[in-house]
């Protein structure tokens, strides 16, 4: 599973495609294995709790989706 | 009515069942108790067990229900919190197989600090967070659904 979404996700970026990552809401202190796997590819990597930031210094900080 | 809401995730979360039906069983709790039950499967003679729900009913019975008492989930806790509910919440724990990690936790801890419900750590007894929660006026949950789409839409139209 996680190899795939690698696969599709490196595959998208040969092809152009643009990439926009949103980490869980769940997440608000803690990693992601999903979100590990695609943050070198991503266009934008949106985070919706500042504290991630830590992990994800890409992390565009946006607030919560809800 | 309580309303129980364990979420669909794949594993059981049988700890707050376990307390409900002792308080059930003791008389404590008197009033009609509705479980949305997901995959924990356990027989109640004072719990009414629903496995899945569809969401427009969830909704209605949640604007029935006096209490919410929520396994720590995003989505069935800000569902409870935007109906002004009373909500009692409780994370699922990896320790004890309810969930692959302690995500729940974290925001278990991050709702209490903004006031949206009373948190049910472990080695908390139910009965007391029930009589608090009369007291208990929770804060209105501040949506921020705009600001991410507008930046969304922004970058798309950028492309």
């Amino acid at each position: 599973m996680a190899l795939q979404l690698r696969q599709c996700a490196f595959l998208g970026k040969l092809l152009g495609v643009k990439i926009v990552f949103i980490l869980s809401y769940a997440r608000i202190n803690s990693k992601a294995l999903t979100a590990d796997i695609v943050y070198p590819v991503v266009d934008k990597f949106i985070i919706q709790w500042q504290d991630v930031k830590h992990y994800y210094a890409k992390g565009i900080f946006l607030g919560g989706i809800y | 009515m309580i309303l129980v809401l364990l979420g669909t995730f794949v594993t059981p979360f049988e700890r707050p069942l376990i307390e409900i039906e002792k308080l059930c069983e003791a008389g404590t709790i008197a009033e009609e108790v509705i479980v949305q039950s997901g995959h924990t499967i356990m027989t109640s003679q004072y719990m009414v067990m629903r496995p899945f729900i569809d969401p427009k009913e969830l909704t209605e019975l949640c604007r029935e229900a006096r209490i919410v008492i929520s396994h720590a989930g995003a989505a069935s806790l800000i569902g409870a919190i935007q109906l002004g509910k009373k909500v009692i919440a409780i994370a699922r724990l990896s320790k004890y197989g309810e969930h692959v990690d302690d995500h729940q936790l974290e925001i278990l801890e991050k709702f209490a600090t903004l006031n949206y419900f009373l948190p049910w750590r472990e080695n908390v007894a139910l009965d007391s967070l029930l009589n608090e929660i009369d007291d208990f006026t929770p804060a209105a949950f501040v949506s921020n659904k705009p600001r991410i789409m507008n930046y969304l839409a922004d970058y798309i139209d950028s492309l």
